[in-house]
């Protein structure tokens, strides 16, 4: 069953946050707790690991690109 | 003009009001090298150097007592406790010492400071990370109370509170730090304390509110007009001294009150507006007032916030209640 | 005595077991097995609390403080302490008080923000974490105090960082507990950062434990990531306690290789290489040389242990996300032992809102 994995609130009140690098692409058979992302907030880069093992389907944003507390950012199956 | 968040129109009044006079200087745990746990205070430190946007030990009660000190030799200094829930701590200095100073020394001293803490839940804050006390310092006279709500207010007000020779203390509801950004001008600017502001006219209801809740206001009263009712929000901006003409001038025209408060019901501002308006302006209502509230429990930890934080639904069934009646 | 043979005004830090494992001429070790055991205590708490970093990443946590550099301390407090010893811990315990008997899954459900977090099994003696710096320090005298007066002879331990020691209330329950010759451990964790303010930035004396001689009892500063002698000297500490010498401050120097918590980034304030050179100086791997060097550690342990360590974690993220929401009536019923009219009321309020 497809996942969808949201931007999740990683700091007290942020909002959004800059995707700063993909660390997997689609296609990418992934573990548990594999970093997903960096993303870069008002307070720090972080590393956004995946909740979830299996593979990964779709990246909803690109490099750059400002994404929101909430956002769907990737679908893995 | 510049899109700010509450926390950059901040930072920027600081940067203004310390170009403007070296006097000024800002002071609390963590708020030099890492600029303040939300960022308020970034880049002070590189710019007017460690004796002017200073790291202090980790203590309360020392933050604002040495402030007090400074303000009375004649630094203006803008303290920060670093969330709400840890100024218990400075109670003592902020009321028993920074609020009766000009009374005890017969005017001759006064304590010109800023004491700036974030207060507010709704962020999944840990415990004491979410308070909304601002009730407790209304009761001790000598003090100014404000809460901007708009990143315009923020400046503005902050810069105001500076110049102010009496202790002001600036609470930032931490919702709103950077949920919310506005139009900010350059340089310096002030905005009146004492004065409240309507965010959003109407004729039908009043509701009196302040900091976050504002916004949850406006947004509800933008929702109702589709349905005829016609809500003016009234954004306080200063709990004390209160704009009470503002308040009634409001009530005259409407006739009806709700006033939304995140703070606890109990002994909360919401029941001297309450009284305010009763003593001054009953044969106004065509309503009794209705309050939306914070419950008189401890504020519960993260995941059992949103059972006490009054929201958009608890905030209808009041309008509907003054609007029925 | 180890304590007062080592005062910290003299420059003296307590060690037994230095950073390349070489142990100290004439030591006596703890049994084969209690090490074995450190080990696999540290192996666990480590590996919980990495997860505990993810979950938070992954928006399963909310904001919790990291351990990392800590273990060694809060293991060696947790096997100093007796069943019927106190504790009045700060926020960044977690270790400590899970070793106390508070189950892991329900120390994660209050950083959670869920208020069954705080539901300790009756049966152990911990207090609440702490959230306002140092305040709890006085609640560990006046049950030390109580005990006194009841001729109990239990250890009270409470635990504070470095920054802590510039509260008020620091200085006030040291007072307290040295006129009252009270039977509390001061276990201070000297990481040397109280978020981004380093230690020397605190504190103009040169150790946090000469402090206690101001207030007319011994301090004394020991290698923090050493867990024999931690053990060794808070062994010492509760021992005295318990019979009737009065409170110690010990200071554990040690380095908080983590974040303040999840939602601090140190890298704006931490050094690099200072920290590098704390990685190496590790607790957790020190303790694995040393077990390496007597021959008590082999490949199947390892296995073991990694068996070990995944059980706990699968348990303990299975209890905390089975846990139900927060109800209404939790967040009322703690407020007094009777609920009053007005708070009925507002229950009602809330369940039908
Ligand atoms: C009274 C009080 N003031 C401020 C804070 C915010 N705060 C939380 S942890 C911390 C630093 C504590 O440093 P330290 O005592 O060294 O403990 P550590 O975090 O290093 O374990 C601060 C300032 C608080 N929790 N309580
Ligand atoms: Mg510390």
């Amino acid at each position: 069953m497809a996942f969808e994995f949201k931007f999740p609130d990683v700091g007290e009140g942020i909002v959004e946050g800059l995707l700063v690098k993909w660390r997997v692409k689609e296609g990418d058979t992934i573990s548990e707790d594999q970093v997903l992302a960096e993303v870069e907030t008002d307070k720090a880069i972080v590393e956004v690991p995946s909740p979830k093992a299996g593979k990964v389907v779709k990246l909803h944003a690109k490099e750059n690109e400002t994404i929101k507390v909430g956002q769907v950012m990737v679908t893995i199956e | 003009m510049t899109q700010r968040s509450l926390i950059q129109a901040i930072t920027d009044g600081l940067r203004v009001a310390m170009e403007r006079d070296d006097r000024v200087m800002v002071l609390g745990e963590d708020v030099g090298k890492l600029g303040g746990v939300f960022r308020t205070t970034q880049g002070l430190q590189q710019k007017f150097g460690k004796e002017r946007a200073v790291d202090t030990p980790l203590a309360e009660a020392g933050i604002v007592g040495t402030a007090i000190g400074l303000a009375m030799y004649g630094m203006k200094p803008v303290a920060e406790i670093q969330f709400m829930g840890f100024d218990f701590l400075a109670h003592n200095q902020i009321m028993a010492h920074a609020a009766r100073m000009r009374n005890r020394t017969r005017g001759r001293w006064t304590v010109p400071m800023v004491v700036r803490m974030p207060c507010g839940g709704g962020i999944h804050a840990p415990e004491l990370h979410s308070d909304s006390f601002e009730a407790t310092y209304a009761h001790i006279a000598g003090l100014k109370i404000v809460m901007p709500s708009t990143p315009y207010d923020a400046k503005g007000m902050l810069l105001s509170a500076i110049d102010d020779p009496d202790p002001v203390i600036y609470l930032e509801h931490k919702r709103i730090y950077r949920a919310v950004k506005g139009e900010v001008p350059e340089g310096y600017y002030t905005v009146p304390l004492g004065k409240g502001e309507i965010a959003r006219p109407g004729t039908d209801l009043t509701i009196v509110t302040w900091g976050y809740l504002r916004h949850l206001a406006v947004q509800v009263a933008d929702a109702l007009s589709g349905q005829g009712i016609n809500a003016e929000v009234v954004d306080i901006r200063t709990i004390c001294p209160l704009d009470e003409a503002l308040i009634l001038e409001s009530v005259a025209k409407t006739g009806r009150l709700v006033i939304l408060h995140e703070a606890p019901r109990n002994c909360g501002l919401g029941a001297e507006i309450s009284a305010i308006v009763s003593e001054e302006a009953i044969f106004a209502l065509k309503a009794p007032i209705v309050r939306v509230t914070g419950y008189d429990v401890t504020m519960p930890l993260p995941k059992g916030e949103n059972l006490y934080l009054p929201n958009e639904k608890r905030l209808m069934a009041a309008i509907q209640k003054v609007m029925e009646y | 005595m180890i304590i007062n043979e080592h005062d910290p005004r003299a420059g003296k830090i307590y060690q037994v077991v230095d950073e390349h494992a070489k142990v100290r001429a004439g030591a006596v070790l703890p049994s084969d097995d209690l090490l074995k055991q450190f080990y696999r205590d540290m192996m666990r708490v480590r590996a919980i609390d990495d997860k505990a970093f993810k979950l938070q990443r992954q928006g399963r946590m909310h904001t919790f403080p990291q351990i990392t550099g800590h273990e060694a301390i809060q293991i060696a407090a947790a096997y100093a302490m007796q069943e019927e010893d106190w504790l009045a811990p700060s926020y960044r315990e977690e270790a400590l008080v899970h070793l106390r008997g508070v189950p892991y899954s329900q120390i994660l459900l209050f950083w959670l923000g869920n208020e069954k977090g705080s539901a300790y099994p009756k049966d152990v003696n911990v207090l609440p974490f702490s959230i306002p710096i140092a305040s709890h320090m006085l609640h560990a005298v006046g049950i030390g105090w109580g005990a006194k007066m009841c001729g109990e002879k239990i250890a009270v331990v409470t635990t504070f960082g470095d920054g802590a020691t510039s509260e008020g209330e620091f200085h006030e329950a040291m007072n307290f507990a040295g006129v009252f010759k009270a039977p509390v451990v001061f276990l201070c964790t000297n990481n040397q950062w109280a978020i981004s303010v380093c230690r020397k930035d605190q504190s103009a004396s040169k150790t946090l434990a000469e402090k206690a001689f101001g207030y007319g009892f011994d301090g004394i500063c020991v290698d923090g990531l050493d867990v024999v002698a931690m053990h060794q000297v808070m062994q010492e500490a509760c021992d005295k306690a318990r019979n009737g010498g009065g409170p110690t401050m010990i200071e554990a120097v040690t380095y908080r290789l983590c974040d303040h918590t999840t939602a601090d980034d140190a890298s704006i304030y931490q050094d690099v290489d200072e920290r590098k050179a704390w990685e190496q100086k590790d607790g957790v791997r020190r303790l694995r040389k040393l077990l390496e060097k007597r021959g008590l550690w082999s490949a199947s342990d390892d296995e073991a242990l990694e068996k070990e360590v995944q059980t706990f974690i699968d348990q303990t993220i299975r209890e905390l996300e089975a846990s139900p929401e927060v109800t209404p009536d939790e967040i009322f019923s703690t407020t007094f032992a009777d609920m009053p009219p007005r708070l009925k009321k507002q229950l009602e309020d809330v369940k039908a809102s």
